[in-house]
């Protein structure tokens, strides 16, 4: 009599099917989606350039042998040469080093600044898309009306009481970027619950909690992070704008936004002190956008 | 219409309202007066100076106080530049922002769309791809940085266009139309190249879909030439998320001309606003607020008006 074994997984042919599987296994959504982000050439590309930046921004200031707030008179507004590589500002004071220094300011800020709004977007979004209805409602309609004001002006409003901390700059900056986050997160929410996996989980008995952190989220992270990333180069042209206007980050801490500033106010005798960290702030901006757009392109499963 | 008209227009005012308390309670939360900076200010003199300024009354008659006289179109005096009223200093500054800003709004549409329809109709080939990677750097580019640049190239190394300055309306007698003209040149396109280049993205965008959509196919197959198609019949229908695009818009050319008129020294009200916020002059600062946020809500009840006008597909609720 032909008996189905009770340890199905140890008879041979099963055994064979499993090691089959193996041999197929390993395209998961996150590493099909990591392969075609790699295969994405400007994307690469982009990663390599950001990486390089970011690594310049930590160690050259450490082995740079000017520091980036030496002010040297003997040597102001010096064309790029061999002693100073990106020249001098019309203070003497050597721009590699500072574009480095404003580097590592900017890139917090946009990390940090990001962090900020991914939180409060999340958490907004997700529980405005969970409850749905009334609450819901309320809270997306509160969305809209801060979308509507002038934000800026409230930022700049808020870097004129407080002062012009960076800590005042990661929360106001976070607290303009999250709208869209929010928005992004509770649609995603909204319709996932829909979803007929998600049916599926429900109908086998699965805890709301834990449809939520096995279904929800993991299927919440793929469109999170292709706006995290398009989100910094926003947190990062904020914070420049407003260090532009002079009511960023202060002297002697500097942002590109501060040495960009400088550099227009030296123009006509140090144009290399506007064209170098124009041209970093330029170049990391783009690396970013080329990233999420590579990231966009290889989540996106509808896209394939 | 006039109801929705109507109905928009309420809906207004609360927006208006919250930017009002915002702003002014935010004013209020900030560490200190706007006297207490001052030396040698005895107390009898400050409580004087408060007196004037209503600052010794309760925080909520003083919000009604200055709602009633924000609603006529008082913003108080200056706490800076003591000679003005912020009402005088906004009028002052109006007619520059108003011109460079509409002057790089038409700019951004017509050369945008252009370049949108122009990539459209040369999908995937290396016009399209041209316009779109100008349209890439054009958004990620910011105008802080295209101005100095800019100025670099066009007004310091070639000496085709004045760095800065402003001759204006009043000065084109004085100075003739060129001067107007070339002063203008450099501050009205770096402000409108962010825009061109988001209005050209969406031009392609919406464009390509319509040229797919069934009502082009007909025309098409009518034997109409390419031209006339675009003209008379995909222009239109692909205008439309451009027409509910111009309120954030004017929004964004109006963040961007504080820079603009920072960096070519503009006299407009985006300087006022800077330098108030540097000094700390309360009263400007929210007088300009109030001013740039009722011109962004108004601008986007105009767009949706527009809209609402022009296409057939938005129901009037």
């Amino acid at each position: 009599m032909n008996t189905i074994s009770p340890h199905a997984d140890q008879h041979p042919n099963v055994r064979a099917m499993q090691s089959a599987g193996d041999a197929i296994k390993g395209r998961s959504l996150w590493e099909d989606a990591r392969r075609r982000l790699f295969a994405n050439k400007a994307a690469l590309a982009s990663m390599i350039v950001l990486f390089l930046v970011l690594l310049a921004a930590i160690f050259w200031p450490l082995i740079s042998p000017h520091a980036y707030n030496d002010v040297n008179y003997s040597a102001y507004s010096v064309a790029p040469s061999a002693e100073y590589w990106m020249g001098t500002d019309v203070n003497g004071r050597d721009i590699l080093v500072r574009t480095m220094m404003g580097a590592r300011v900017s890139l917090a800020v946009g990390l940090i600044a990001t962090m900020v709004s991914l939180v409060i977007g999340v958490v907004w979004g997700a529980t405005a898309g969970f409850f749905g209805g009334t609450i819901d409602n309320v809270m997306m309609r509160i969305v809209d009306v801060l979308y509507s004001l002038p934000f800026v002006f409230f930022v700049i409003i808020l870097m004129v009481i407080f002062g012009t901390s960076l800590w005042i700059m990661f929360i106001a900056i976070g607290a303009i970027e999250w709208l869209t986050m929010a928005r992004i997160v509770r649609g995603q929410t909204l319709s996932l619950k829909e979803k007929e996996f998600v049916e599926a989980a429900r109908a086998i008995g699965v805890k709301p909690l834990t449809i939520v952190r096995r279904h929800i989220v993991p299927n919440l992270i793929g469109p999170v992070i292709i706006y995290v990333t398009l989100t910094i180069p926003y947190a990062i042209l904020a914070e420049s704008f407003l260090s532009f206007l002079g009511l960023g980050v202060q002297e002697p801490l500097t942002s590109w936004g501060v040495l960009i500033a400088d550099g227009a106010n030296g123009l006509p005798a140090a144009p290399w002190a506007l064209l170098f960290p124009a041209g970093v702030m330029a170049l990391t901006l783009f690396c970013f956008n080329f990233i999420g757009d590579g990231l966009r392109d290889a989540l996106d499963p509808k896209d394939r | 219409m006039a109801l929705y008209t109507l109905k928009r227009l309420l809906s207004a005012l609360p927006t208006l309202f919250v930017i009002i308390a915002v702003a002014f309670f935010m004013m209020r939360l900030a560490p200190g007066g706007p006297f207490t900076n001052e030396r040698n200010v005895s107390p009898a003199i400050e409580a004087n100076l408060n007196a004037k300024y209503n600052l010794d009354q309760p925080l909520g008659m003083q919000f009604i106080s200055y709602l009633g006289n924000v609603v006529q179109g008082d913003f108080g005096p200056s706490f800076v530049n003591r000679d003005f009223s912020v009402s005088e200093l906004i009028l002052q500054g109006l007619p520059v922002s108003l011109t460079i800003g509409i002057a790089a709004l038409m700019l951004a549409v017509s050369i945008g769309s252009f370049l949108g329809v122009m990539a459209a109709l040369r999908q995937n080939k290396s016009t399209d791809y041209a316009v779109m990677a100008v349209a890439m750097a054009g958004i990620t580019i910011p105008n802080f940085v295209t101005a100095p640049v800019m100025t670099l190239i066009f007004a310091i190394w070639n000496d085709w266009l004045p760095t800065s300055g402003w001759v204006g309306w009043g000065g084109i007698d004085e100075q003739g139309l060129g001067a107007f003209g070339r002063s203008l040149v450099l501050p009205v396109i770096t402000l409108a190249l962010p825009q061109i280049a988001i209005i050209s993205r969406l031009t392609r965008g919406s464009m390509i879909e319509v040229l797919r959509s069934n009502f082009i196919r007909t025309a098409r197959a009518k034997g109409l030439s390419t031209s006339r198609i675009v003209r008379r019949h995909a222009l239109r229908a692909a205008a439309m998320p451009l027409i509910s695009y111009l309120g954030p818009a004017s929004a964004a050319l109006l963040t961007g001309s504080l820079v603009i008129e920072k960096i070519f020294t503009l006299p407009g009200i985006g300087q006022y606003f800077v330098s108030g916020a540097l000094n700390r002059d309360y009263t400007l600062v929210m007088g300009v607020v109030i001013v740039y946020a009722s011109l962004i809500v108004f601008l986007n009840i105009l767009a949706d008006l527009a809209l609402a006008a022009l296409d057939p597909k938005v129901r009037l609720t």
